[in-house]
Formats: structure tokens, C-alpha cells, sequence
């Protein structure tokens, strides 16, 4: 039990159930409750049905599309950093640059006797240095280094192998790194000194100057283009990227490629034609240079052009919601994401549920989620009231004193026999189900006997 | 097979057919060619420049030039089968695993 407002009212942290006859405040005590909480998810009453189709239709389909937008950018995280590195792979630029190199080499050797002084300096022929990449020796040593500081598997890093050992394995792989940033270094500023006086050379002599290639990096780019489109052809095979169930309903997120370019358009969100782009589909590293030419696509999202996930919610059946079951799907839903909050509040989950559903899924939902937080169900339906299986009751109440309407709230464990106020009052429990639920003990009684009657038909 | 060598006094490479052509009729395609064989090929083997051994004056320019660029391959190709496996590697693997699923 926990104190939730200043007069001393306790509320339980498992399953509360707010009961009480209409205009009696149950509602009120509801946002009151939700008054003093900071991270609090409150249902409203009414809030997940509407009674216009089209409308709903739409608001489920817009919701779906959030979640699913959330689930692509969640899945494409990766694949959109690979575009990225991608998009700065020229393979026709590297192939103009080494088409130079050798046209200039070719062009300096044939004139290669009408040198003067300047082009016979031995630094007008020389090439840059390669600048090597420190990138897996670092990769490396951070490597060692979760296993020098890994507490959790520690005893069976060290049955295999030496903590010391490692630490001189990660010492000398740093002295490492240190000389090659340093031997880097002082290529680098090699490099930029030969260019200077290569360059000044040139303007002196007629002779051609030999224009330089990149050959490790050209190599390198035309491997990252063969790995991006195994990548790509992947990434095409149909999956199943996202499966969840929710009470009786499942949620499948699906990827496979897309079909044409009207779908490819769809996702985009663009007026220009794709066809065009979409002919190179098949060889994806043509079909980005396609996209990264069209000036209306978004740089940001051209990863989101290559597969094509589709977000379902599908009913026990297999077959997608409709209708009512959209409503007691986000029901579920919304009961579902209270787990980030603190608490879940919740106004009178009956307002257009049948009862079959808040009693098989709606209230299972409920006791489950009070397991992990404080949940406050308003309720005057009977099924959702008497049968979720409440912690503690509360009977919202207004009474007349001395002709005045006075609000009180009674509130007790659902065994108790009494239910109590803060200010000394008492009211049977059994008196307070029969009145907030069955519309009183008469009401109840000839329900139940309307019952018996057609059962023993 | 060398991807270069001097013979009687002149600068040759290795072609796509396994005979060895003067260097002066190099074109792009050979470079990257060589470029490749030396980075991913089982040897990277080549003469390396020696001004005695070519009496060519043109061929000497070129061999110099291409050998010295097949040289600094050559010194990085673990670097470079480092690099080109794990390229996207983590996605690779990542999107493979979802397959699998």
C-alpha cells in the first residue's frame, strides 16, 4: 500500500478498482490521482473508440504507420550508415583517375629525352606515400581491452588465457599505433611537400607531370561495391523482420523486395518517376548512383528505396483487423505501452468493449500489468469490477449532509467486509459491489433468476 | 608468373593471357589488373626497378613508376584483406541473422 494523496487516502501498488454510481466521482478522483504523478499513462474514457469507420480506419492505419516507421528506421539503422559510405564510392571517377595516371605516365616517358633541368629533378617523377589506416589496429586493441576489463566473464578469460599477457599484447599493440600515427604523420607531410615541389617544378618544364592514383583505395572501393551488393541481395530475401503477439493478436513485420517502381515512389514519397532508376533495380549499386541523381530524393533516406518492409496486424485468424477489433487491439495496445510508465490509469475500459473481450483479454492484461506497477481500473461494469481480480476497492460516493453534496471515497480490501472513509465512515462491501455493479441486489437477483430460468429450459 | 620483369633490357608485364607485353602498351585496365593480382593474388611476385637492366629510357620511366605503385600494394596486403572482410561485416551479418530467423 502506498500514501497517494496528502488527506492520508492509500491506494495498493497492484490492482485498484474505482466503483461508484454515476456523477459520483470516480472520475474526479481519477485525474486526481493522475494530478500527483509525474510518469503516468492515463486512458481516458472513450478515448480508443470513435464512432465514425472511415475515421478510425484512418487513425489506425496512421498509428500503424508510426510504429512501423519506427520499426524500419530501428531495422535499416545499419544498412542506412553502409549507404552513407556509399555514396562517396565514385567508381567512374577512380577509373578516370588511373586512365590518367597511365596516359600521363605513357605521355612522360615518351618525352622522355626532351627533359630539361626542372622535369629531371628526381622529385618531379615521385609518387606519394601510401598512408596506411590505423582503424583495425585500433578495432584491435579496444578488443583486447574488453577482455583486460570484463569482469563478468572473468573466470573464464582466465582460464584461457593470462591477464598479464593480455595487457602486454594491448601495450605493445599501442606502441604500435602510436609509431604508425606517427609514421603517418610524417608522411602526410611528405606527401604535401612533394606535391608543392612537383607542382612548382611543373610550371617551370614543359615536360608532363605524372598524375598520381590511389591504387589501394581504388582497389578497396571496387571490393566495397562487390560486399555492398551481396549485401543488397541479402538484404532483398524475404523475412520476417518483426514479430510480436498481443493477447491474441499478431504483429508481423515483413521484408522483401519491391515489386516496381510505383511501390519504391509510395515510400519515397515523390512526384518524379522512378522508372527510370527502377531498371537498374537488379544491380544496386547502379540503382543508387540512379537515386543519388535524382535531386528530389532525400539523401537521408535513400536506404529506405532498397527493400520494402510491410507492417500487419493480424487477428487469430491470420487475416488482418478490422473494425472492431482495431479498437480492442489498441485497447491492448495502449494497456501494452504502459510498461514504460509508472502507473497505468485507465476510465472505464467497458465504454464500448463486449464483455467477452474485457474478460478474456482486457482484464488478464490489466492483472498481469499490476504485477509490475500501481494500475487504477474506474469501472461500473461487472465484469470487468468483480471478476478482474482487484488488490484493493475503492467506492467513490456523494452524499448529502446537511443538504449539501459531500464526496466521499470508502475504500478497503476486497475481502474486507467493510469499506472505510478517511473521515470514519464505513458501507458494507457486499452492498457497494451489488449497487456499482449489478444495479443494486433486486436488479441482481431478478437477472439472476431471468438466467436460471432460460437455463432450465 | 612475375606480373613484371626486365627482359633483354626492356620493361615487361603480365596480360590477361598469361604473355608479357612491353610496358609501354600499359593501359587501365592491365594497371588494375596487376593491382588486383598483387593485393588478392596467391603470389604478388615482380622484378623490382633496377636502371641496369633496362636500357629503354621510356620503359625505364614506367617500370619505375608501376613497380613502385605494385611495391606499396604488395607491403599492404594483409592491411587490405583486413579491410575488405570486414567491410559492412556487421550488417552482413546482422541481415543474414534475420534470415535465418
Amino acid at each position: 500500500m502506498w500514501q497517494v494523496f496528502d488527506n492520508g487516502q492509500k491506494l495498493s501498488t497492484g490492482l485498484n478498482v474505482i466503483l461508484g454510481a454515476r456523477s459520483s466521482g470516480k472520475t474526479h478522483t481519477l485525474d486526481a490521482v493522475h494530478a500527483t504523478q509525474e510518469n503516468a499513462k492515463y486512458i481516458r474514457q472513450f478515448s480508443l473508440v470513435q464512432h465514425d469507420p472511415q475515421g478510425d480506419e484512418r487513425e489506425f492505419k496512421g498509428n500503424v504507420e508510426r510504429r512501423k516507421s519506427a520499426l524500419v528506421d530501428e531495422h535499416l539503422s545499419g544498412f542506412k550508415r553502409v549507404i552513407e559510405a556509399m555514396v562517396n564510392v565514385d567508381l567512374s571517377a577512380n577509373d578516370k583517375e588511373i586512365e590518367r595516371y597511365v596516359e600521363t605516365l605513357l605521355k612522360s616517358a615518351e618525352e622522355i629525352d626532351r627533359r630539361d633541368a626542372f622535369s629531371q629533378a628526381a622529385l618531379f617523377d615521385e609518387v606519394a606515400y601510401d598512408i596506411s589506416s590505423t582503424d583495425t589496429l585500433q578495432n584491435l586493441i579496444e578488443s583486447v581491452r574488453q577482455i583486460i576489463e570484463n569482469l563478468e566473464f572473468r573466470e573464464v578469460i582466465e582460464k584461457h588465457v593470462q591477464i598479464a599477457a593480455l595487457k602486454s599484447l594491448a601495450l605493445e599493440l599501442i606502441r604500435l599505433l602510436h609509431t604508425t600515427t606517427l609514421e603517418n604523420g610524417k608522411r602526410k607531410f611528405v606527401n604535401g611537400l612533394v606535391k608543392e615541389i612537383r607542382k612548382a617544378l611543373s610550371i617551370h618544364s614543359s615536360a608532363a607531370l605524372v598524375e598520381d592514383v590511389d591504387l589501394y583505395r581504388v582497389c578497396l572501393d571496387s571490393r566495397r561495391v562487390q560486399r555492398f551488393e551481396d549485401l543488397v541481395e541479402l538484404l532483398k530475401k524475404e523475412a520476417i523482420v518483426f514479430e510480436d503477439t498481443l493477447q491474441g493478436f499478431r504483429i508481423e513485420a515483413r521484408r522483401q523486395p519491391f515489386a516496381n517502381a510505383s511501390e519504391v515512389k509510395a515510400v519515397a514519397g515523390v512526384k518524379t518517376s522512378l522508372v527510370e532508376a527502377f531498371k537498374h533495380y537488379d544491380r544496386p549499386y547502379a540503382y543508387l548512383l540512379q537515386l543519388c541523381d535524382n535531386e528530389s530524393l532525400p539523401r537521408a533516406d535513400l536506404h529506405k528505396l532498397f527493400v520494402k518492409i510491410t507492417y500487419k496486424v493480424l487477428n487469430q485468424d491470420g487475416v488482418e483487423v478490422s473494425g472492431g477489433e482495431r479498437s480492442e487491439f489498441r485497447l491492448l495496445q495502449e494497456i501494452a505501452d504502459a510498461q514504460k510508465h509508472d502507473i497505468l490509469l485507465i476510465d472505464e475500459p467497458e465504454s464500448s468493449f463486449d464483455n467477452l473481450f474485457l474478460n478474456s483479454d482486457v482484464n488478464r492484461l490489466l492483472k498481469a500489468i499490476s504485477e509490475l506497477m500501481p494500475v487504477v481500473v474506474v469501472t461500473h461494469n461487472s465484469t470487468v469490477g468483480a471478476s478482474v481480480g482487484a488488490d484493493y476497492v475503492l467506492f467513490a460516493s456523494k452524499e448529502v449532509q446537511d443538504g449539501k453534496p459531500v464526496y466521499r471515497v470508502y475504500s478497503g480490501h476486497p475481502t474486507d467486509k467493510d469499506l472505510h472513509s478517511l473521515d470514519g465512515k464505513s458501507m458494507k462491501s457486499h452492498d457497494v459491489l451489488m449497487n456499482a455493479l449489478e444495479a443494486g441486489v433486486a436488479t441482481y437477483e431478478s437477472r439472476r433468476k431471468g438466467y436460471e430460468a432460460i437455463k432450465n429450459k | 608468373m612475375k606480373l613484371l620483369r626486365t627482359n633483354e633490357g626492356r620493361g615487361e608485364y603480365l596480360d590477361g593471357a598469361g604473355n608479357y607485353v612491353p610496358i609501354e602498351k600499359i593501359r587501365k585496365e592491365d594497371l588494375l589488373r596487376l593491382a588486383d593480382a598483387t593485393l588478392n593474388g596467391d603470389v604478388a611476385d615482380f622484378d623490382e626497378y633496377d636502371e641496369s637492366a633496362i636500357k629503354n629510357r621510356a620503359h625505364q620511366v614506367i617500370y619505375k613508376s608501376v613497380s613502385s605503385k605494385l611495391r606499396d600494394l604488395r607491403n599492404r596486403r594483409d592491411e587490405f584483406k583486413d579491410a575488405a572482410a570486414r567491410l559492412f561485416l556487421e550488417d552482413y551479418e546482422r541481415y543474414q541473422g534475420s534470415i535465418a530467423k
